[in-house]
């Protein structure tokens, strides 16, 4: 176990910066997941822990050990790859065998040692198969095996559900981080999948074009996100742009062209660390399932809205509105008692939003000195 | 497909319906029988003839005493000739493996300045016919070569202080051509590895040496041992640097021809069934370890990651590597191309000539001796590359499209010439045909202008059926039944959609064929006669009057020709590199 302290760590490909000075801290045992697009540095991230990839600038430690360019063999890392890279002339024993022999250690103890590892990820009766003979699943666990035995300091998992079909992901995840939990091993985790990054981690951080976005709770990094990228990346959210209007002691009242209107937000709901002044420009953020349907008109945070499209899912029916001039989304749970399969596309109702649920980001200018 | 055989009640079915039903049972005989009589009757009938002939004496009688003779241990020429062979062929598998190997390493595992044009440009060998490679090391390496003589002027020695000849002269000149086998190999297979295997040894804790040991030679090892046996069969069957540079020396491709020379045919059939016999069983091997299955990755492959080389140093020594490589295998090359501009008569004791001018080029339109030597090649291999091209077509189409019982006997009889040096492909042929048969319409070939073209023929169908087959191997099936599924009528789809996709496949296979055989040398030098006089027998005697710059022209002219193709066919400085030059 280990904690991995990244010190202002950037890593340019020629002309390319893929990590632009990151810095931040793990916690000891934590699992943390970077988390964004394609190409926004989180596996250039991850190579440079795992010492494959040396960074452009700045330092790395592990505890207050400085690896910055300690070679990969030397750091005790267990790494599982997006392709499982499982050595295609071994057995699934020797796999896992790998590591320990690369570590000298005696032949009962390895035996033991391999035993384990396989009845921790349930692969007891594999030892002599060859791993093209395996099932992804099976490669996967295997691939986790052989990083774990080793008893790593640090665990690297680089997108390791990705080649894994949904339904398949879902209980990997699952053993994943029940896995991590029993062992106790600090991890770093690879996904694009924010679905997969919220259940598994401790906490998450979102990166996009090299720099570090956020870093945070899943609860808070979806419900509070920092700025505009992340909120929109992680999506279910209705963004508009708007600017400041009037404040008192416990709400905001933003101005909004894009909902028609004005829109009041409680001060309870947005970060602590945020001040708010009279005409700066933020967005207003109301997550999908917070747009309700309203029968009658309510005096405040109401407008109207003109449905454009309308899918049902089973749980949920997903809308879509023109308002003002902008679109938003809502997501609407099916009840039996309620008539959205009567709507028709161009029918006009009215739309509201709970007072305590309206979050505001603030404007880029400003959010730079907030964080 | 079962059809089931006809119910015959009370007597018998005439004989002829018997047979007639089983030939409807099985059309894939009767559409095959062409090809067969091609295969057999050009390539195994020699073959055979040839060995049929090592068990008569001169005399006619039926004895063993051409083996005997090859086996006296009182009169040992043919024995040292095996052994000097074997050991020549063991000797360049080691060298090349030694140039290969790392090179291949060098300039596929490590990102350093230039590294991706080195990569490229390492393959340039592959631009020699082997009589053109020898021609320029003895240019640059031999007696009168410019090296030793400038190193001779330039330290003022009595004499020069190497000389490109003998069994090192042969083994280096291997070496250069040769490597490339296992560079290609090498290389392939390491690309072939995904990077993120070695990544994940390293990860867990593997040192450089531990991981050479577990994880990189046993995934390496099957190429490395079809590299090996690939180099040990060209190197045994290797004839122009043996007949060149190798003065006293024995070897069993150059006895077949003395024998031949001295008119003893019973001998030279002898030699040449042991040595087929021995190239037969490595094609075998060949082919047999091919088909092992050879270590499936797993996983879907992400994008590759190179390692870097932090250390300047290793940065510099592999840079300085790369460029001295580079000048090394370019040289032979431009030496050739100087050569080739030197008038003769005016290059006699300067370590470097001293006038230039595009004299000879010009010779070669002029000079109606040479200009005859160079239409008879494009002539010939133009013959050759047709007929070829039509068979190894239909034989590629039924190896790849149909499934039928004697598969295996037209997939090896086809390869069979590849693996056969053309020393005994001409030797069988001369057997075969120095007398009427129906195959050969009642004509004796021997001495005529047709047999050399049937050589050429017989050597590239394998390399023209390989391509071709490569091609519809990669034939997408479901592109004709889509075409078909649209409307097209089968000769519709064939138009707008097979035949596009195949033609640059046939083309460049065409193209390697016509020029591999334009600089043919060992099956000339056996069959030729005034009336077809190729180019390498031309230069052979420009090269014996001492007339270096018109051989030194027409072998230019090979090598810009095999390049321009290389270079077309993508083969050379292109994507992929495929495995091995043209020759095999």
């Amino acid at each position: 176990m280990a904690i991995v302290r990244f010190e202002n760590i950037s890593k340019h490909f020629g002309n390319v910066v893929a990590v632009d000075s990151v810095t931040y801290e793990t916690e000891d045992g934590e699992f943390l997941t970077l988390l964004g697009p394609s190409g926004c540095g989180k596996t250039t991230t991850l190579r440079m822990v795992a010492g494959f990839y040396y960074p452009t600038h700045g330092r790395l430690f592990f505890d207050d050990k400085d690896v910055t360019y300690v070679v990969p063999e030397a750091r005790n890392t267990g790494m599982v790859f997006q392709n499982y890279a499982l050595f295609p002339h071994m057995t699934v024993f020797e796999n896992i065998a790998y590591g320990l022999q690369a570590r000298r250690m005696q032949k009962a103890v390895i035996q033991k040692k391999v035993a384990d590892a396989m009845e921790l990820v349930q692969m007891t009766g594999y030892e002599r198969r060859k791993v093209h003979e395996l099932s992804g699943g099976q490669q996967q666990r295997v691939a986790l095996a052989r990083a774990v035995v080793i008893q790593p300091d640090i665990l690297l998992l680089d997108e390791p559900l990705s080649n894994l079909d949904a339904k398949l992901r879902k209980t990997t995840s699952e053993e994943l981080r029940r896995l991590q939990k029993q062992l106790g091993i600090t991890t770093i985790y690879v996904t694009h999948d924010q679905e997969e990054a919220f259940s598994v981690s401790d906490r998450v951080i979102v990166m996009n074009a090299g720099a570090v976005h956020q870093i945070d709770t899943p609860v808070n990094t979806f419900n509070s996100p920092k700025d505009v990228f992340v909120a929109e990346f992680l999506g279910h959210s209705n963004l508009f742009p708007g600017k400041i209007v009037e404040t008192d002691g416990e709400s905001i009242i933003v101005e909004t062209e894009a909902l028609a209107g004005r829109v009041r937000a409680a001060k309870t709901r947005q970060r602590p660390e945020w001040k708010w002044h009279v005409g700066e420009t933020v967005h207003v953020m109301i997550h999908t399932n917070q747009l309700k349907i309203s029968s009658e008109p309510k005096p405040e945070n109401t407008t109207t809205g003109i449905l454009r499209f309308k899918m049902f899912n089973g749980l949920n029916w997903n809308l879509e509105f023109q308002v003002g001039d902008g679109t938003c989304r809502a997501i609407v749970p099916n009840e039996f008692t309620s008539d959205y399969a009567d709507l028709s596309i161009g029918d006009e109702l009215t739309l509201c939003y709970p007072y305590e649920e309206v979050y505001l980001i603030k404007g880029k200018e400003s959010s730079r000195d907030a964080s | 497909m079962q059809v089931e055989r006809p119910k015959v009640q009370g007597e018998a079915a005439p004989k002829w319906v018997v047979f007639r039903d089983y030939l409807r049972r099985n059309p894939m005989l009767w559409k095959t029988l062409p090809l067969f009589v091609f295969l057999v009757g050009y390539i195994l009938y020699p073959l055979i003839r040839t060995f049929i002939e090592s068990f008569y004496t001169n005399q006619g009688e039926l004895s063993l005493a051409n083996y005997r003779a090859f086996f006296n241990l009182e009169r040992p020429a043919n024995l040292e000739a095996l052994f000097t062979s074997i050991g020549l062929a063991a000797a360049s598998v080691v060298a090349a493996a030694a140039i290969g190997i790392p090179l291949a390493f060098l300039f596929t595992k490590f990102e350093f300045p230039g590294s991706r044009i080195f990569s490229r440009l390492v393959v340039i060998p592959m631009v020699f016919p082997p009589l053109i490679s020898v021609l320029a090391y003895i240019f640059l390496y031999g007696e009168a070569g410019m090296v030793p003589k400038g190193l001779q002027d330039l330290f003022g020695l009595a004499k020069p202080p190497f000389v490109l000849k003998g069994l090192p002269g042969i083994l280096i000149i291997h070496a250069y051509t040769q490597f490339i086998y296992f560079y290609t190999m090498t290389s392939a297979a390491i690309s072939k590895v995904d990077a993120s295997i070695d990544e994940a040894a390293r990860n867990l804790g593997g040192g450089f040496w531990f991981r050479m040991r577990k994880i990189t030679l046993p995934l390496l090892t099957p190429g490395l041992v079809g590299a090996s046996l690939l180099v040990f069969m060209i190197a045994i069957n290797s004839f122009s640097a043996p007949y060149l540079l190798g003065g006293s020396y024995r070897f069993l491709s150059m006895q077949v021809y003395v024998s031949k020379m001295n008119g003893n045919m019973a001998m030279a059939a002898t030699q040449a069934s042991i040595l087929a016999m021995i190239s037969i069983i490595f094609l075998l091997l060949i082919r047999w370890y091919s088909q092992q299955r050879q270590y499936k990755m797993v996983g879907k492959g992400v994008s590759v990651h190179v390692t870097e080389i932090r250390n300047p140093w290793a940065r510099y020594i592999a840079m300085i590597i790369s460029i001295v490589a580079l000048v090394v295998l370019s040289l032979p090359q431009v030496t050739l191309f100087l050569i080739s501009l030197v008038p003769s008569g005016t290059w006699t004791t300067q370590t470097f000539p001293p006038v230039y001018s595009w004299v000879n080029y010009k010779g070669l339109l002029r000079n109606p001796r040479l200009a005859t030597a160079v239409k008879n090649s494009l002539t010939m291999s133009s013959i050759a590359t047709l007929g070829a091209l039509v068979l190894g077509s239909i034989i590629a189409y039924f190896l790849s499209k149909k499934e039928f019982k004697t598969r295996w006997a037209m997939e090896v009889l086809t390869m069979l010439p590849w693996a056969l040096p053309g020393t005994i492909i001409a030797i069988n042929l001369i057997i075969a045909f120095n007398q009427p048969t129906w195959l050969t319409l009642n004509h004796i070939l021997v001495g005529t202008y047709w047999i050399l073209p049937l050589a050429y023929l017989v050597k590239i169908v394998p390399l023209i059926t390989r391509s071709v087959f490569a091609v519809f191997e990669q034939l997408d099936e479901s592109l004709e039944e889509a075409g078909r599924n649209l409307g097209g009528k089968w000769f519709y789809v064939f138009r707008r959609i097979i035949f596009p996709n195949i033609l640059p496949g046939i083309a460049s296979g065409a193209l390697l064929a016509l020029v591999s055989t334009i600089g043919e040398f060992t099956s000339s030098i056996m069959l030729y006669t005034y009336s077809n006089k190729p180019m390498s027998m031309e230069i052979l005697d420009q090269m014996q009057n001492f007339n270096y710059g018109p051989a030194a022209a027409m072998g230019t002219i090979q090598v810009v020709l095999i390049a321009a193709v290389l270079i077309i066919t993508g083969r050379l400085f292109g994507g992929e590199q495929t495995g091995g030059g043209i020759y095999f």
